[in-house]
């Protein structure tokens, strides 16, 4: 068939769809929600697997992260097993292939500055430079303003970027500033720049022993880091580890109370994670997908039913078999892409606001939306596919209609 | 073609329907000729067989037995998509219906055929415009049936049956849905056809049409009376 008459019957088909606007719509519905679905899963899962790769990067790969068990990613809010503590730290200091170690912890506390009371994180950090180096690595964190803790610090805390955004205590925090933590006062003596995540731009970091101070649990850690020295295999290092550890606190191999992963490890579980998402996403799209198709060959069927007379005029005019099944395909073909169309627009559309929000409340260039157009197209194509053969059926009784009863029909 | 020619030559046409068990005899057996350039106007009482006639003339149907010769070659026996073809070619169709499609235009409409033969889009166009000049439509070329009256469905139904040039001009009751007014308008339109030497079949039970064609044929239970 020529290209030419092809765009004929196109023409035909469309008139017909926008003729019957409101029944159109509802048809593509299901559609529309499916591929949207499918769209923003490719382009937000791909956003994030960059911002997540691009974090992880920063980590380094020589860097183990020691917690306790079942709380890799939420540390320091334990709620149950038990807690890592600084002989555990030392314990790992001395492990063979160890370079140095770093522990951290940190909690919800109750902030009070300007009168206002808000509830974030509060970190307990090391006063020792080098180990805090380790840890700086691990999150991005650079001073931004004044200084960093200093041997000897008490009750002054570093805070988050985000204190110095009106918003956040309607007030801006400067260097000097005092702050409540627990009703505990606490001088401001530095601002980090910019960590690229809300929870950490929002968090007070203040020296461990303070910390202790303030919350009590002297000790306890949430989350212990450990830099493998050069040349020495990560997962030689994390078997030592692993191995003092379970001697130092008694507990039998696969009986560990805590778990110990490398950069890779958390790219993996963060990646189930991204999983498990993308999962949803797909059986979302693909119950979409199947009631959508179930809306075109219904609206497929009511439409050669209601223009029986139609096809029979169709056939009086001289239209062969072929010609009508083609109208009909082309018909149900084009609420398949007009829905995929749609659904990519509003797609692409909300992954950019994602990517949008990124920016403005987390962090710029973290997560970027790179639009695949030949990804897009194959989706469109294999939508307007997936609707002709939702269409099939009903096309081919229209196709094998009698002229005379199609004609008579009231 | 021929002054003369024949263009249906129906020899012993039955057209037999089951009903269950029981088979209805609607055409007991037709033989005619109809030759080109005449005016047959065929009537009849309803349940006398006359629309099963027309639509084996026009070729919507195909007989149970017999032979229907059209332009000399037996239909009896054709595949659809053939019968398609001789009435996409052939065959102009007026129904009392009108059967407009109404999404589309008059100029639309008409030109309708024309896509299904594959006739390239600026000569369907030329086309289309030419017959409805012709049937006194060239002012209304881009209106929907609803936007014109029955008298202008009726003509614009017309220009769709003159547009592929067709041998024969099958009329179901032209102006069964028209007022006498349009009526006459509308067969004037046909007799003028007729006179510019078109074939031309008009099925109708109104017996005031009959003295407008040039053969005048009876049908009483499924025969020629």
């Amino acid at each position: 068939m020529k290209l030419a008459t092809f765009f004929d019957y196109l023409s035909l088909v469309w008139k017909q769809i926008v003729a019957r606007r409101r029944r159109s719509w509802l048809t593509l519905l299901g559609i529309v929600i499916g591929i949207t679905a499918i769209i923003s899963l490719m382009l937000i899962g791909g956003g994030l697997e960059n911002a997540i790769n691009g974090q992880l990067d920063s980590l380094g790969g020589d860097v183990l992260f020691i917690s306790p068990k079942g709380n890799a990613l939420t540390v320091g809010v334990l709620a149950e097993g038990v807690p890592l503590t600084e002989d555990d730290q030392e314990e790992v200091d001395k492990v063979r292939g160890i370079e140095q170690t770093a522990g951290m912890v940190y909690t919800t506390a109750r902030i009070e500055f300007n009168d206002i009371v808000r509830y974030f994180f509060v970190v307990g950090l090391t006063d020792d430079p080098e180990a805090r180096k380790l840890i700086g690595e691990g999150n991005n964190l650079n001073i931004g303003e004044g200084r960093a803790m200093e041997k000897g610090d008490q009750k002054k805390a570093v805070v988050g970027i985000d204190y110095t955004d009106f918003n956040l205590f309607e007030q801006v925090a400067e260097i000097g500033d005092k702050i409540l933590i627990q009703d505990n006062e606490f001088k401001i003596v530095g601002i980090w720049e910019r960590i690229g995540s809300s929870p950490d731009d929002r968090s007070i970091y203040i020296p461990l022993e303070t910390y202790f101070e303030v919350f009590g649990n002297e000790g306890e850690l949430g989350i212990i880091m450990a830099e493998v020295e050069p040349g020495v295999d990560v997962v030689v290092a994390k078997e030592r580890v692993e191995d003092a550890l379970r001697d130092y606190r008694g507990v039998e191999e696969g009986k560990e109370d805590f778990n110990i992963q490398t950069p890779e490890q958390l790219a993996a579980s963060f990646a189930a994670v991204l999983g498990i998402v993308a999962a949803v996403l797909v059986g979302i799209a693909a119950i979409s997908l199947i009631v959508g198709g179930i809306g075109i060959l219904n609206t497929m069927f009511t439409a050669v039913l209601q223009r029986t007379r139609e096809i029979g005029l169709l056939k009086a005019l001289g239209a062969r078999r072929k010609q009508i099944l083609l109208l009909f395909l082309l018909e149900s073909s084009l609420y398949g892409f007009v829905g995929g169309l749609i659904g990519a627009g509003i797609g692409i559309g909300f992954a950019k606001f994602v990517e949008w929000s990124f920016e403005n409340f987390v962090g710029p260039n973290l997560f970027i939306v790179q639009v695949d157009y030949s990804f897009v197209l194959i989706v469109l194509i294999g939508s307007a596919i997936y609707g002709g053969l939702c269409g099939f059926v009903p096309a081919q009784r229209a196709a094998k209609a009698d002229a005379v009863t199609s004609l008579r029909y009231e | 073609m021929a002054a003369k020619s024949i263009v249906y030559d129906l020899t012993d046409i039955r057209r037999n329907f089951e009903l269950g068990e029981m088979t209805i005899k609607v055409l007991q057996g037709i033989s005619l000729k109809i030759k080109s350039g005449e005016f047959v106007v065929i009537t009849g009482e309803s349940g006398s067989g006359k629309s099963t006639l027309m639509n084996l003339l026009g070729m919507l149907d195909v007989a149970s037995s017999g032979v229907l010769e059209f332009d000399n070659v037996n239909v009896v026996g054709l595949s659809d998509d053939e019968l398609s073809d001789i009435r996409g070619k052939k065959i102009g169709f007026i129904f009392q219906q009108f059967h407009l499609l109404g999404t589309l235009t008059a100029l639309e409409n008409v030109a309708l055929p024309l896509m299904f033969q594959g006739v390239h889009e600026e000569k369907r166009w030329a086309r289309a415009k030419k017959v409805l000049t012709k049937v006194g439509l060239g002012d209304r070329m881009h209106h929907k049936p609803n936007e014109l009256s029955g008298g202008q469905q009726q003509r614009v139904a017309i220009a769709r049956a003159l547009v592929n040039d067709p041998e024969v001009i099958l009329a179901d009751e032209p102006t069964g849905n028209l007022d006498s007014k349009t009526s006459s308008e509308v067969m004037g339109i046909i007799r003028q056809l007729h006179k510019e030497g078109s074939t031309i079949i008009l099925i109708t039970h109104d017996e005031h049409l009959v003295k407008f064609g040039s053969k005048h044929i009876v049908l009483k239970d499924g025969r020629v009376v």
